[in-house]
């Protein structure tokens, strides 16, 4: 089920009335339900796969505690699920591979559909397996298990939870909290705002400079890379904010995934701030294990090249997502021997103008990087490259939209910061007039600017 | 009471009172909804005009005649009648009373809008269905750009299977989305959510007040809509079907080079599914009903009638009629003359009451069997 679809306007207040009003020892099992409903929405075969998933990684986090060889069973564990993942995921991307390099163009087209969030529930599966590895308790209680596995509001896109803090949450005795249930409100009113009026307007324009056919101007291309930057972030942290808000509707809290990102700065700074629960995985599970800092100079580089290419290759199984992860990789490993090697330059950067200045480069950067990211094959991301350094072609694209969304980025961010007691997390207790305005206007707003045709969210197909 | 309950309770207020006054509040100075005819103006906006329509049909009562098209039917700024009001004049004489003819055609509507107008209609049972369809909706330069014009009704066409297996196709040669397949459920929702919600039926309506169009489309530097006119008085009804009052201006000039972009049949064809589609569901409906291809003015269009291209494309056209039983007839024939035309197909009073009076003549044996007594 979308989000930001009338089905899900429909479902969600069904279930939270539901929820709160069965008894508290139904709630979990009516939280799965709801989940499998959400999940088997689209493609109702997919919701054998996350049951079998779901008991073959309750089944290894048991195997795994009371195991005489641990690191043997998490071993088979993770290959199981990387295997689907990969059978899912990598298969097309492999024999499409394999039968160029292999100018074998009678190869038969495979064509495996992605079920959806396949990414998202198998790192969570990796992060409960190696967690119990490394000592923690396994969840025993399977129907608690399987709605950490299955839970809907941060099913399909994340945020990628872990475990301790959510199982804490499940087996705790959920009161209904007013206070939780506005700010869960809020961020979904928010968060449909960013995706129905912002990120969806902004998809035709992006779509049109990057278009397979023709190549935007110089002036057209840089509107066309601003206006993906916007609309990824608003697709992607309204799907946040809504599963979020969501979630909370319910008596839970899911991890922050965004935090004004493109007022990062440098590299290191941005990966703190997009995606959080993804870097952080990809910190834990992948980057230290590889060794992470503390090995040599160049060990390190490696590591960090290596997990920001499987960061990439995570978001899709296309070698311009590798590439624009190797990019990032690049960018963190230069920042590194930046400040390890120049000191001159400290006072500066640590400036208010040093730090606007950083800010605007990172932005920039990570740009460049968005031309990898969204462009259909690396040929098409030179070509689109070159058109931002002065080559372009013809196609000319409306920078009113990217204007406006930027007005309102750079608005929100503002409010964020200096009306936190308004419109930030911390709700003000004497500001609830102003609060209820806000929240009905930005609802009416969003239901009619809302376009005829909603967009899936991005990140579903990865 | 806590402040966050406070501001939950005072939000949904507003947005409560905000819906419940739209509707009065628009209805004070514009003619919003369906009264007696589809609101030339307003059926661009609303997406419940035909749920309306089908209303007040149920409500009159009688035997209710639907005439499904375009601007060609649609015709309303006309003093001197649109077909539909001349054909309900006739009916009533021949048939009686009770025969009521609701103007069902929406200006600029494509066949695919047809179609989605006819399937409501059609769930509906009327007596009687008249179905226009024209040249221009067959032609490349219109349907690859723009199926739909009335994307609301995208729904309606999109629970149909045989639309599922050719989406692909279509979506490919569209530069405005299509609705992917879709399911009852979900168009039953969106249906009453537009019941529901006039904030989101009218949407529309109030960009086009706010902002002289769609907020966005105006960002990207279109052109502002024309003004809208509040409250249009609709014209006198002529007293019988050979009063034709004065006629507006003729405009030679509008010649639509689309006309002759042909061959039909050069990419998968939206227009020519939805026609199939269109005879094929009123031929499973049972419902009695005549279709025809209406008339273009020869003599504004040139030597179109010659051209091999034209020929070959009515032929397609007429290929996907003989499918079906429905009674098909081409207009060329019956108004061959430059006076019936206000331009390269929009018709001036005596055009109407000229193809009203050959619908009569050349289907009287349908009409007969299907309204008298």
């Amino acid at each position: 089920m979308l989000f930001a679809s009338l089905d899900y306007l429909v479902f969600l207040p069904i279930v939270v009335t539901t929820y709160w009003l069965a008894p508290r020892r139904w709630r979990n099992l009516l939280l799965l339900v709801a989940s499998y409903v959400f999940y088997m929405w689209f493609i109702p075969a997919y919701g054998l796969l996350i049951f079998a998933l779901a008991v073959g990684n309750y089944l290894f986090g048991l195997w795994i505690a009371r195991s005489s060889h641990p690191s043997r069973v998490l071993a088979l564990g993770i290959a199981l699920d990387l295997g689907v993942l990969a059978f899912f995921k990598y298969t097309n991307l492999l024999v499409t591979t394999a039968a160029g390099l292999l100018r074998a163009a009678d190869w038969p087209t495979v064509n495996i559909l992605l079920p959806l969030g396949i990414s998202f529930f198998t790192f969570e599966f990796v992060h409960y397996i190696v967690d119990i590895r490394r000592g923690s308790v396994p969840i025993h209680d399977f129907t608690n298990f399987h709605l950490f596995a299955s839970f809907f509001p941060s099913q399909i896109a994340g945020p990628i939870k872990r475990f301790q803090p959510f199982h804490a949450q499940l087996i705790r005795d959920r009161r209904f909290d007013v206070v939780l249930f506005e700010q869960g409100t809020w961020l979904i009113v928010r968060g449909l705002a960013k995706k129905v009026v912002l990120a969806d307007h902004l998809g035709p324009i992006v779509a049109s400079a990057f278009a397979p056919v023709g190549v935007p101007d110089t002036a057209s291309a840089w509107i066309g890379i601003y206006a993906f930057a916007l609309q990824i972030y608003f697709d992607f942290s309204g799907y946040t904010d809504i599963g979020r808000g969501s979630a909370q509707l319910l008596g839970f809290r899911l991890p922050e995934n965004f935090m004004q990102p493109y007022f990062a700065v440098g590299f290191r700074d941005f990966w703190r701030r997009w995606h959080m629960s993804l870097s952080s995985w990809l910190r834990d599970y992948v980057y230290i294990p590889l060794g992470g800092s503390r090995r040599r100079p160049l060990r390190t580089a490696a590591n960090l090249l290596a997990t920001m290419t499987l960061g990439g290759m995570w978001h899709g199984a296309a070698w311009h997502f590798a590439v624009w992860g190797f990019f990032h990789g690049i960018g963190l490993v230069s920042e590194h021997l930046v400040t390890a090697v120049a000191s001159a330059g400290r006072t500066f950067a640590a400036s208010a103008i040093g730090r606007g200045v950083l800010a605007l480069l990172t932005f920039h950067a990570v740009c460049a990087g968005w031309v990898l990211f969204r462009a259909p094959d690396l040929a098409g991301a030179e070509r689109y490259l070159r058109a931002l350094a002065g080559h372009g072609g013809n196609v000319v694209v409306p920078s009113g939209p990217v204007s406006f969304a930027l007005g309102v980025y750079l608005v929100s961010v503002a409010a964020e910061r200096f009306f936190p007691t308004v419109f930030g997390t911390v709700l003000g207790a004497r500001a609830w007039p102003a609060r209820a305005v806000a929240y009905a206007a930005i609802a009416l707003a969003t239901a009619i600017l809302v376009p005829q045709t909603i967009e899936r969210f991005i990140y579903f197909q990865f | 009471m806590k402040p966050a309950s406070l501001a939950l309770a005072l939000a949904i207020t507003l947005m409560v009172l905000a819906n419940a006054a739209l509707v009065p509040a628009l209805r004070a100075f514009y003619d919003v909804g369906y009264s007696g005819r589809v609101s030339p103006q307003f059926v661009t906006y609303d997406p419940l005009s035909i749920e309306d329509m089908l209303a007040t049909a149920d409500r009159v009562g009688g035997r209710s005649v639907f005439w499904i098209g375009d601007s060609i039917v649609h015709g309303r700024s006309l003093p001197g009648g649109d077909s539909p009001r001349l054909l309900e004049i006739e009916l009533q004489r021949r048939f009686g009373p009770d025969v009521h003819v609701y103007n069902a055609a929406m200006p600029a509507a494509r066949t695919g809008d047809k179609y989605a107008v006819l399937l409501r209609i059609l769930a509906h049972r009327p007596s009687f269905i008249v179905l226009e369809l024209k040249y221009l909706e067959f032609s490349r330069a219109q349907v690859e750009s723009l199926p739909f014009r009335y994307p609301y009704l995208n729904g309606v066409v999109a629970e149909d299977p045989a639309y599922a297996d050719r989406y692909r196709d279509f979506a490919r040669y569209v530069s405005t989305p299509l609705a992917p397949p879709t399911t009852p459920l979900r168009n039953e929702l969106e249906r009453r959510a537009n019941a529901i919600l006039s904030v989101v039926r009218f949407r529309t309506l109030l960009q086009d007040i706010a902002f002289s169009g769609d907020l966005f489309a105006r960002m990207m530097g279109a052109a502002p809509d024309p003004p809208i006119v509040s409250r249009p008085s609709a014209p006198a009804a002529p007293a019988n079907i050979g009063d034709p009052r004065s006629t507006p201006a003729r405009d030679p000039s509008n010649f639509t080079p689309a006309y002759s972009s042909g061959p039909f049949d050069a990419f998968p064809n939206a227009g020519l599914f939805f026609a199939d589609r269109s005879l094929e569901a009123l031929e499973r409906s049972g419902v009695p009903a005549v279709s025809y291809l209406a008339a273009i003015n020869h003599s504004l269009v040139g030597s179109l009638a010659a051209d091999e291209r034209f020929r070959s494309n009515v032929s397609l056209v007429t290929q996907i009629v003989a499918r079906h039983s429905v009674p098909f007839q081409i207009d060329d024939a019956v108004l061959p003359e430059d006076r019936f035309f206000l331009d390269t197909e929009h018709l001036t009073v005596e055009g109407h009451v000229a193809m009203v009076q050959r619908l009569l003549a050349d289907n009287a044996s349908v009409f007969q069997q299907a309204l008298g007594r």
